[in-house]
C-alpha cells in the first residue's frame, strides 16, 4: 500500500509544471554556482602551488646572507585549495590565505578573499552549499507543505482512508514519494558535482563527498518530514504554508545572524590593538616570572662554566645564536598565550552558535558541512598551526647554525644555498576526515534529535489525523 | 468597508500590536547590536589616539632635551611613531554595520611603505563574518517584506473564498474600494509600527535627533524604508489582483522574496567579482618579496658604495642618519614597484561598484539596502574614500621624514607641534543624502507601477 501512495505521489510531483519549474530553477542556480566556485578552485589551486614554488625557489636562491638576515627575510605559507571547497566554502572567504613566516614572530593569516569583494557578499555567497542548504529545504517545504491540508480540504483524505490506507501508510507513501521526486529531480546537479570532484581531485575526497550526501539527504528528509506533519496537522493549506514558510526563514536566516552577534556580544574578540599591547607587554617582561634578559644571562653563566673559559669570545660557539634561540623561546610562549586568549574567545562564541543549532537544524547541517568539506574554521587553524610549526622548526635551524658554526662576535658570518635548502619546505597536510567528524558531534547529535523530535510528532499526528477540513 | 472598520476589526484580531511589538523588539535589538559595535570602534581609536599623543608629547620632550633616538628622523619615522588614521563612526553607524566590522576603521600610517598596513585587519570571527550582521538593516531588507507578505498574501484571496468579496459588492459597495480600504489598514498598522520602531532603534542605537547630520539621514532612513515596504505592499496587491487560492499567493510572494532579496543581490555581487576580478593578493604576495628583495640588494649595494667613499662617516650619528637614509630609499623604491599593483586593487573595486550600481536596479532588495548602508557611512564607497584619503595622509606623513632625513635634519620640538595630522574629510551631507535617491526613485515608480496595474486589474475582477 505504501508503494502505491509513494507512486502517486511520486508521478503527481514529477507531472507538476510548478515543481518542475522550480526544479529547473534550482539547477540553474546550481549550474552557476558549480560553474564559478570551480572555475575559482582551478585558478586558486594552481596559483597557490605556483606561488609556493616561487617563494621555495627564492628562499633556496637567496644568496649568501648570515642566516639571521635569512631568518627575518622568512618564508611564506600558502594555504591550498582544496576540492570540495567548490561546494561549501565555508567561512573561506573570511580567512587569510598566506602568512609570513619570520624572525621572532606569528603573524595572522593575511588575504581575505572578502576584502576584495563588494559590500552584497554580505547578503551571502551563492555557493553549492547554499542551494542545499537554503533553496532545496525550501523546494521540498514548496512541494509538501498541500499533501494532507489540500486533501481534506477536497475530501479525498476521507476517500483514502475508508479504501483501508492507515495514517501511517499514507505518511510513509508521501515522504518516500515526495522524497524520491526530489532525489531524481537533483540527480542531474549531484552528478555533475561529484563528477567535478573526481575530475578535479580524483577519489581520494569522494568518503567526504559522501557523507556530505548522506547529511544533506538526511536534513532533506528532517525537512520532508516536518512539512508533511505539518500539512497533516494544519487548519488548511494555507496556514500550513505560513508556518513553515516563517519557520524557513527563521532557521534559515534569522536565527544564524542573532545566533552569531550574540556570541560576539557575549565574548568579544580582543581587538588587534589590546592583541598586540598584550603581546609587547609579555616580550618585554617575559612569561614565569624571569625576564628575557635575565634567561640570556643565566644560560651564559652555564655555558661560560660548561667550557670552563671567562669570556664569550673563548666559547666554541657563537653566543649570538643562543640568545635568538632564548628569544624565539619567549615570543613562542606569549604568541602562545596571545593566540590561545583569542581563538578561546572564537571558540566561545562558536559554543554560543552552536548552542542555537538547537533551534535552527540549517545552523547544525551548515557546521558539519564546513567540517567535511574542510572549510571549517577549524581546518583554518590547522592551517595556521602548522605554519607555525613549521616556522618554529626552520628559525631553530637557523638559530643552531649560527651557534655551531660561527663563533662569538663573528658579524661576518655568512651561510648559503645548502642551509637554504637542508631547510625543507612547506608542505599543507589536510586533516583526515575522522578528526572533523569527530568535531561535529554537536552539530551531528543536534540533527538527530530534531529526527527523534520530529518522528515523535510525525507519530502523534498520524495517529490523531484529522480527516475532515474544519 | 471602510478603513476605520476594517482597522477595528484587525484590532480585534490584534494584528496592531503583533505588529508594532515584532518590529519594535527586532529593530531595537538590532540597534543595539550595532551600538555595541560601534562602542568598541570608538574606544579602539580613541585609545589610540591617546597613546600616539602620549608617544609624540614624549618624543618632542626628549627632541627638547637633545636625546640622539627622538632628533632622528630615522628612527622616529621608520621605527617608533605611527599615526593613527581613523575612520570615524558616523551618526547612522549604529542602524546599519554593512562593511564595518570587516574592513579596516583604522590604519597605523609610518613614513614606511603603505604595503605595511593597507593589508591590516582585526583579529574577528570568520563564522560570525560569514554569517552577516543582525542589524537594522537586515531587518528592514529581509524581514519587513516577510511582515507585509504574512499580512497581505489573502488579501482578496481568503474574500473571495469565504465570499465576502461577493457579499460586499452585493451590498453595493465597490470591489477595488473594499480591497483598497483592507490594503490601507494594515499599511497604517505596519507603517505606524515600522516609525515608532525606527524611532525607538534610532534612539537605542544613539542618533543624534537633534543635529541635522543624524535627522536628515534617519528621515530618508524612514523614506527608504517606508518606500520598501510600499514596495511589497504593491507587490501583493499585484499578486492579488488575479483569481488565485491564497497558498498560491503566498508562494508566489515567498518566491519573489528569495529572488528580490536573497537570489539576486548574490548573483550581483557574483557578477562583478566575476567580470571585474581582483587582482591576485597571492601574486601580490610574491611581487611585494621581489620588489623588496631587489630594493634590499640595491641598498645593500649604494651603502657599501658609500661607506667606501666616505670611510670617515662610519659610526656615530652620522652612521645611523646614513642608514636610514638607506632604508628610507629602499622603502621607497618598494612603494614605486608596488604602486602600480596596489592601483590595481582600487580600480577593479571601482569597477566592481560600478556594476553593481547599475545591476542593483535588477532588485529593490539591493537598492535599498545600497541606500540604507550609504546613508549610514557603512558602505563600500566611503571605505573606499577613507583608503584613499589615507594614501594621500602617507604621502604627506613619509615625505614629512623623508624631506628632514635626506638633508640631515635633526627634528625639534616645533617640528613635533608640526606634525601632519589626519582628518576624515566626510562627504558632504548633502552628497550622502543624494546617494538614497536612486533606491528612492526606483521603489517609488515600482510601487506606483505595480499598485495601478493592480487597482486597474482589480476593477475588472471575478468577485467568486
Amino acid at each position: 500500500m505504501i508503494g502505491i501512495v509513494a507512486r502517486k505521489e511520486l508521478r503527481g510531483a514529477l507531472r507538476d509544471g510548478r515543481v518542475l519549474a522550480g526544479a529547473c530553477v534550482l539547477l540553474l542556480l546550481g549550474v552557476v554556482a558549480l560553474a564559478s566556485a570551480g572555475a575559482r578552485y582551478a585558478s586558486v589551486s594552481r596559483e597557490r602551488a605556483v606561488a609556493q614554488a616561487l617563494i621555495q625557489e627564492q628562499w633556496t636562491q637567496q644568496g649568501e646572507k648570515n642566516p639571521h638576515s635569512a631568518a627575518h627575510y622568512g618564508i611564506y605559507a600558502f594555504r591550498p585549495a582544496l576540492p570540495l571547497s567548490f561546494f561549501d566554502p565555508g567561512v573561506l572567504s573570511y580567512e587569510g590565505v598566506s602568512i609570513w613566516l619570520e624572525a621572532h614572530k606569528r603573524n595572522f593569516a593575511a588575504g581575505r578573499p572578502a576584502d576584495d569583494m563588494t559590500a552584497l557578499a554580505r547578503f551571502g555567497e551563492l555557493s553549492l552549499g547554499f542551494v542545499f542548504q537554503a533553496l532545496v529545504p525550501l523546494g521540498l517545504l514548496l512541494m509538501a507543505y498541500a499533501s494532507f491540508s489540500s486533501e481534506r480540504e477536497s475530501g479525498t483524505l476521507r476517500q483514502l482512508l475508508a479504501s483501508g490506507v492507515t495514517p501511517a501508510q499514507l505518511f510513509i507513501g508521501k515522504f518516500l514519494g515526495l522524497g524520491g521526486a526530489a532525489l531524481l529531480l537533483l540527480a542531474p546537479l549531484l552528478v555533475l558535482c561529484i563528477g567535478t570532484l573526481l575530475f578535479a581531485s580524483g577519489a581520494t575526497w569522494l568518503p567526504a563527498a559522501m557523507v556530505l550526501l548522506l547529511a544533506y539527504a538526511f536534513y532533506g528528509a528532517l525537512v520532508l518530514l516536518l512539512a508533511l506533519t505539518v500539512s497533516a496537522r494544519a487548519a488548511s493549506s494555507q496556514t500550513a504554508l505560513l508556518a513553515l514558510l516563517a519557520f524557513w526563514a527563521v532557521v534559515t536566516f534569522v536565527v544564524p545572524r542573532i545566533a552569531a552577534d550574540l556570541g560576539r556580544i557575549l565574548q568579544p574578540t580582543p581587538t588587534a590593538g589590546d592583541f598586540q599591547r598584550g603581546v609587547d607587554a609579555d616580550l618585554a617582561t617575559g612569561l614565569g616570572g624571569e625576564s628575557p634578559a635575565a634567561m640570556v644571562e643565566k644560560r651564559r653563566s652555564q655555558l661560560l662554566k660548561l667550557y670552563k673559559v671567562e669570556r664569550e669570545q673563548d666559547l666554541p660557539i657563537n653566543f649570538q645564536g643562543i640568545v635568538f634561540g632564548i628569544q624565539d623561546e619567549v615570543s613562542n610562549a606569549v604568541y602562545d598565550k596571545h593566540f590561545g586568549i583569542l581563538e578561546r574567545a572564537i571558540d566561545a562564541q562558536v559554543d554560543v552558535f552552536e548552542a542555537a543549532t538547537v533551534l535552527s537544524p540549517r545552523m547544525a547541517l551548515a557546521l558539519l558541512s564546513q567540517e567535511v568539506a574542510g572549510t571549517s574554521l577549524q581546518h583554518q587553524r590547522h592551517f595556521e598551526r602548522g605554519a607555525e610549526a613549521f616556522r618554529r622548526k626552520l628559525m631553530d635551524l637557523l638559530n643552531r647554525d649560527i651557534a655551531m658554526n660561527s663563533k662569538s662576535g663573528q658579524a661576518d658570518y655568512r651561510a648559503g644555498p645548502d642551509l637554504w635548502r637542508s631547510t625543507g619546505e612547506y608542505h599543507f597536510e589536510p586533516e583526515p576526515l575522522g578528526a572533523s567528524l569527530a568535531r561535529s558531534a554537536a552539530p551531528l547529535t543536534v540533527l538527530v534529535l530534531w529526527l527523534a523530535v520530529l518522528l515523535g510528532a510525525a507519530i502523534v499526528t498520524t495517529r490523531r489525523l484529522r480527516v475532515l477540513a474544519t | 468597508m471602510s478603513l476605520r472598520q476594517e482597522l477595528h476589526l484587525l484590532r480585534r484580531e490584534g494584528l496592531a500590536p503583533w505588529a508594532l511589538v515584532t518590529l519594535t523588539l527586532l529593530l531595537v535589538a538590532a540597534a543595539l547590536n550595532g551600538r555595541a559595535l560601534l562602542g568598541v570602534q570608538a574606544r579602539t581609536a580613541a585609545a589610540l589616539e591617546e597613546e600616539v599623543a602620549q608617544t609624540t608629547r614624549a618624543l618632542a620632550d626628549q627632541a627638547g632635551r637633545g636625546v640622539a633616538t627622538a632628533v632622528s628622523p630615522g628612527v622616529v619615522g621608520y621605527s617608533l611613531l605611527s599615526e593613527p588614521a581613523v575612520l570615524p563612526t558616523t551618526p547612522l553607524g549604529a542602524l546599519a554595520i554593512g562593511q564595518g566590522d570587516l574592513l579596516p576603521a583604522w590604519y597605523p600610517v609610518s613614513a614606511r611603505g603603505a604595503h605595511h598596513f593597507l593589508a591590516r585587519s582585526e583579529p574577528e570571527n570568520p563564522l560570525r563574518l560569514s554569517i552577516g550582521n543582525f542589524d537594522a538593516a537586515f531587518v528592514i531588507v529581509w524581514l519587513l517584506p516577510l511582515v507585509v507578505i504574512a499580512l497581505t498574501f489573502n488579501l482578496v484571496s481568503a474574500e473571495r473564498e469565504r465570499g465576502v468579496l461577493a457579499v460586499a459588492v452585493a451590498t453595493g459597495a465597490s470591489a477595488t474600494d473594499f480591497i483598497l480600504g483592507k490594503v490601507a489598514a494594515r499599511a497604517a498598522i505596519v507603517f505606524g509600527s515600522l516609525w515608532v520602531a525606527l524611532l525607538a532603534a534610532a534612539l537605542a542605537g544613539g542618533v543624534p535627533l537633534g543635529r541635522a547630520a543624524g535627522a536628515l539621514p534617519l528621515l530618508l532612513w524612514l523614506l527608504g524604508a517606508t518606500l520598501y515596504g510600499a514596495f511589497w505592499f504593491a507587490l501583493a496587491l499585484f499578486v492579488n489582483s488575479r483569481p488565485r487560492a491564497s497558498d498560491q499567493n503566498a508562494s508566489l510572494l515567498a518566491g519573489a522574496w528569495l529572488v528580490l532579496v536573497i537570489l539576486l543581490p548574490a548573483l550581483t555581487n557574483l557578477a562583478a567579482t566575476t567580470v571585474f576580478a581582483a587582482p591576485s593578493r597571492v601574486a601580490l604576495t610574491t611581487e611585494l618579496r621581489e620588489a623588496s628583495e631587489e630594493a634590499d640588494r640595491a641598498a645593500a649595494a649604494s651603502r657599501d658604495q658609500y661607506f667606501f667613499d666616505h670611510p670617515e662617516m662610519q659610526g656615530g650619528d652620522m652612521d645611523r642618519t646614513a642608514y636610514f637614509q638607506s632604508v628610507a630609499q629602499t622603502e621607497l623604491s618598494i612603494s614605486t614597484a608596488m604602486a602600480p599593483l596596489l592601483a590595481q586593487f582600487d580600480t577593479q573595486a571601482r569597477r566592481q561598484q560600478s556594476l553593481v550600481e547599475v545591476l542593483q536596479f535588477l532588485s529593490p532588495g539591493t537598492t535599498t539596502w545600497q541606500a540604507l548602508t550609504a546613508l549610514a557611512g557603512s558602505d563600500g564607497a566611503r571605505q573606499r574614500e577613507f583608503r584613499a584619503q589615507t594614501l594621500a595622509f602617507h604621502e604627506r606623513w613619509s615625505g614629512f621624514f623623508r624631506e628632514r632625513l635626506m638633508r640631515g635634519a635633526t627634528l625639534t620640538p616645533a617640528d613635533y607641534a608640526a606634525l601632519p595630522q589626519f582628518r576624515f574629510d566626510e562627504p558632504s551631507l548633502g552628497r550622502t543624502l543624494a546617494r538614497a535617491l536612486p533606491a528612492v526613485a526606483m521603489l517609488l515608480v515600482l510601487s506606483l507601477l505595480l499598485g495601478g496595474i493592480a487597482i486597474r486589474r482589480l476593477r475588472r475582477f471575478p468577485v467568486v
